[in-house]
């Protein structure tokens, strides 16, 4: 299928939007893959699902299959998930590992920092060791990494810049909340399930222009004139609150992070980081969501809550955390109608990529501008 | 440690293995490992012997067990694993 992206580049006011076959062709879809995702700093995990020391889960992201790991020393590494003598994958279920890690085929056994430990009977029976055979040079292949707001993010291709540098008008702007955060096992995290493109997910979440619309709720307590947008080319984009209100219960609210400027008193920012992490903070919690790309139709959207302080997470704060967690929750799914209608739409061979409002979607025209670019 | 192996007893500790390793009982896995190990290197026979000496190191190192330096260090002195 031609992709013919000599209109997203233009400027908003006379630009069209990515092509149907950013969304519906199987080629573009693998291509963008390898480009979009592969080569750039994804995110694939939270870093509370591996919360202990020796803690391993194993993802498939996008057939390729990671390892996540949260070492002895309790740092986060990332490794390719498979063994280096036969290429078994080493760990199929998520869970705690004391000592080694051993493949389940020729039992070679790896530390949680990916070092070839043991090679049993590989100079014969009880033989463990062969000339031909060095153990220094065959560790686990490790995949680059970073955490940042409880996400665990990889660049898979290993040719990315640093993330600090990549997304450093990020770090920056958000540098109040790149703090110690919490998180609950109740009422903290779900999986919503997506029957679109992923980049959808992306473009609906950076712009405030449909909240009138789909998110009617919010036209009394933050309308649409109370939001702005937000894009830094290439590398971010979305909306942010003048007005956003804690959550309360007979008065209670959730303790807010430790020295944020008065911006955020009633302040909050929602970003895309390209390519698919969806990011939200305000002055007493933030959420992560991770847009995993099943199939070129297909997402599925992991949102974990984080909160600012310990004390919040505790179950004298559990019916506020209930609260909160409905709340996003409910925001999320009504998202749900308008992407799947999209994907739908993008069938429809005679839509063009859209045309934008030139000052509502900016955010939007970023992100296919980035896009763009790349996939040039 | 048993004595002496007879053919019951080697049914016994197979049974014992197998029951270990499908509850993921490594610290089992490992005893049973070595004591027949230990066993056939006093009868002389090594082969036998340092194969089931690694198969307890391998699931000690797994185990995260501090057995596993000292069956390491037998593999070792034995020429059978790599400093």
């Amino acid at each position: 299928m031609v992709s013919d992206l000599s209109k997203v580049d233009l400027p908003i006011s006379k630009a069209n939007g990515l092509p149907n076959s950013h969304y519906v062709d199987e080629s573009i879809f693998q291509k963008e893959k390898e480009i979009l995702l592969f080569n750039k700093w994804s995110g694939v995990a939270f870093s509370k699902d591996i919360p202990n020391n020796g803690d391993a889960l194993p993802i498939n992201f996008l057939g390729f299959p990671l390892l996540v790991v949260r070492n002895q020393d309790g740092e986060v590494v990332v490794f390719q998930n498979i063994c280096r003598h036969r290429g078994m994958i080493l760990v199929d279920e998520k869970k705690n590992i004391r000592g080694t890690i051993r493949c389940p085929y020729h039992s070679w056994s790896y530390n949680l920092d990916g070092n070839l430990r043991a090679t049993p009977h590989v100079g014969g029976p009880g033989q463990n060791a062969h000339e031909d055979i060095n153990k220094k040079e065959l560790g686990l292949t490790k995949i680059n990494s970073t955490v940042y707001l409880g996400v665990i993010f990889v660049n898979i291709s290993g040719n990315a810049e640093p993330f600090e540098k990549v997304n450093r008008n990020l770090l920056s702007r958000w540098c109040e909340f790149d703090k110690s955060l919490f998180y609950s096992n109740t009422d903290s995290s779900f999986i919503l399930e997506l029957n679109c493109n992923w980049k959808l997910a992306v473009e609906n979440y950076c712009e405030s222009y449909h909240l009138p619309w789909v998110h009617p709720e919010l036209n009394i307590i933050s309308k649409l004139e109370d939001h702005y947008n937000i894009q830094e080319k290439n590398e971010f984009s979305g909306q942010g609150s003048y007005v956003y209100r804690q959550i309360e219960d007979e008065g209670k609210v959730f303790y807010d992070f430790d020295g944020l400027s008065s911006k955020w008193n009633e302040g909050a920012e929602y970003i895309a980081v390209y390519p698919n992490v969806l990011l939200g903070v305000h002055r007493d919690h933030i959420f992560s969501i991770i847009l995993e790309p099943v199939n070129k139709e297909f997402t599925r959207e992991h949102v974990a809550i984080y909160y600012a302080k310990k004390e919040s997470t505790e179950a004298t704060f559990s019916q506020l955390r209930k609260q909160n967690f409905s709340w996003w929750k409910s925001v999320l799914k009504e998202d749900i109608f308008v992407v799947e209608g999209m994907q739908r739409g993008r069938h429809g061979k005679f839509f063009d990529g859209g045309r934008f409002s030139p000052i509502m979607d900016g955010p939007t025209h970023n992100f296919h501008n980035w896009v763009a670019k790349e996939f040039i | 440690m048993i004595a002496s192996y007879s053919n019951d007893d080697l049914k016994i500790a197979n049974f014992e293995l197998q029951k270990a390793l499908s509850e993921n009982d490594l610290e089992t896995v490992v005893n049973i490992y070595r004591s027949k190990a230990e066993f056939d290197l006093k009868a002389g026979d090594e082969k036998s012997a340092y194969f089931l000496m690694t198969q307890a190191y391998i699931y000690a190192l797994e185990g995260g067990f501090s057995v596993a330096k000292e069956l390491k260090k037998i593999l070792v002195l034995a020429g059978r694993e790599a400093l």
